[in-house]
């Protein structure tokens, strides 16, 4: 009777630190194609990689001030702007598959043949600032469009 | 024998068409000039009275004094293309000549009769609105005969008729502030006189290939008469066509107006201050995150 129960406990833990990154209060669908990195290194809390090199990573950053995504969106787009680096391609919300709203914000630098892709897309909770970052070279970016705004939808935050 | 005197005949009229075509002095010192205008203007004078404006707006049908100079007079000069150009240069010489000091003073000298003269100007001027002032100035140019010959962004050229060049003139300066001003006369009357007298020659020389070929007895006289018809013929358009185009120039002037944008006056006056301007710098947002974002690091996965 005990046995059992300690099995179910643990099959469930493994299914948690399976369904969520390491320790972190959110949860991303790894794309398809997409390698996940054991070692997201610092700042990142979530890293996943295609072999043509798209990267799509994760910040969860405290929300302590409780500012508003409005806050959040406005001061990520006027960081990017700045120095003219990234040219802005557009702006949208995102509605995600469990109803959690955000704003994705995409730039373009360097020309079209040889330059890059770079979205962020910002999500806010009381408690937390989700920045969901996808990027690499714009041409191969295109590939992997389509499983990128997948894995966005698939967002949760605590 | 009928050949070789033929041929005689064709080496000499040859060797005279040649020295029409090729040496302009040879007709020139027995040419006639007789200028009938002896109202000529002093040649040193450098400032315009107001008798030489007047003068040099003045329509083109100004009586003719210009008189074509043929170097053989004897000789008939049936066509009527030297007194077309004639016509021309006189229509061209009828008008004033603007001195070289023009910019300064406005001064003009008349030109005397039987002077033929390319008259072009340079004005830089400032309107308020270039692409407007552009537009004015083809409509002066074009509401007094000219026309548009060529226009840019920032200029335009036009080509008015030399007897209203001054008035032309007068109608850029009016829409505009005028910040510089080039006016050049380029004096064609010899290059035009040698060409008159060259295809005065070239005629009697025709005429006289006309002769030979109405006496020609067989084939091979008539053909090597009809060679150098060809021949004197090309030469005469030539001449024509080089007479057409001074004398077209010399109708119609050109003026080439370069236009900037006037500066405007500042409508807010703003308080002298000794402080120089500094720029406002952005407020940096305090969240560490934000300097991180980026593709360079979201790249770098080692």
């Amino acid at each position: 009777m005990k046995r059992p129960a300690l099995r179910t406990i643990f099959a469930l833990a493994l299914a948690l630190a399976g369904a969520a990154p390491a320790c972190t209060p959110f949860h991303l669908r790894t794309p398809d194609g997409f390698a996940r990195i054991a070692d997201p290194q610092p700042n990142y809390d979530y890293r996943a990689l295609s072999a043509y090199g798209v990267v799509v990573a994760v910040r969860a950053i405290p929300n302590r001030e409780r500012a508003s995504m409005a806050f959040w969106s406005e001061a990520v787009d006027r960081r990017l702007q700045r120095g003219g680096t990234y040219r802005p391609a557009g702006q949208s919300d995102v509605r995600t598959e469990r109803g959690q709203s955000g704003k994705s914000f995409r730039y373009t630098t360097g020309d079209p043949q040889s330059g890059g892709t770079y979205w962020v897309t910002v999500f806010v909770t009381n408690d937390w600032v989700y920045l969901v970052e996808a990027g690499g070279a714009t041409t191969s970016f295109a590939r992997a469009q389509t499983e990128v705004e997948r894995a966005i939808r698939s967002f949760q935050g605590a | 024998m009928r050949i070789a005197t033929l041929t005689l005949a064709l080496c000499s009229l040859a060797s005279l068409s040649t020295a029409a075509c090729g040496s302009a002095s040879y007709a020139r010192t027995s040419s006639a000039y007789s200028p009938s205008r002896a109202a000529m203007a002093s040649s040193g004078a450098s400032s315009m009275d107001s008798e030489s404006v007047a003068a040099m707006d003045a329509p083109s049908s100004t009586p003719a004094s210009y008189a074509p100079r043929a170097q053989t007079p004897s000789r008939p000069t049936s066509s009527a293309a030297p007194a077309r150009a004639a016509h021309g240069a006189q229509s061209a010489a009828s008008a004033v000549r603007p001195s070289a000091s023009e910019g300064s003073g406005a001064s003009v000298q008349q030109a005397p009769a039987n002077v033929l003269l390319i008259y072009n100007a340079q004005l830089v001027a400032q309107v308020d609105h270039v692409p407007a002032g552009i537009d004015q100035v083809i409509e002066a140019a074009t509401s007094i005969g000219g026309f548009l010959a060529s226009r840019t962004d920032s200029s335009v050229t036009v080509r008015v008729p030399v007897a209203r060049f001054r008035e032309a003139l007068g109608r850029v300066e009016a829409l505009s502030t005028v910040t510089s001003r080039n006016v050049q006369a380029e004096d064609v009357t010899e290059a035009f006189h040698d060409l008159e007298v060259r295809l005065t020659n070239l005629r009697s020389v025709q005429t006289r290939l006309q002769q030979f070929l109405a006496r020609a007895s067989s084939v091979t006289d008539a053909l090597a008469v009809e060679r150098e018809l060809e021949r004197v013929g090309q030469a005469i358009d030539e001449i024509e066509g080089r007479m057409r185009f001074l004398t077209n120039r010399a109708a119609f002037s050109t003026i080439t107006v370069t236009l900037t944008a006037r500066p405007q006056p500042n409508t807010v006056s703003a308080a002298p201050s000794a402080i120089p301007y500094a720029p406002i710098p952005d407020t940096a947002l305090p969240f560490e995150v934000l300097e991180q974002l980026g593709l360079p690091r979201l790249l770098t996965t080692r």
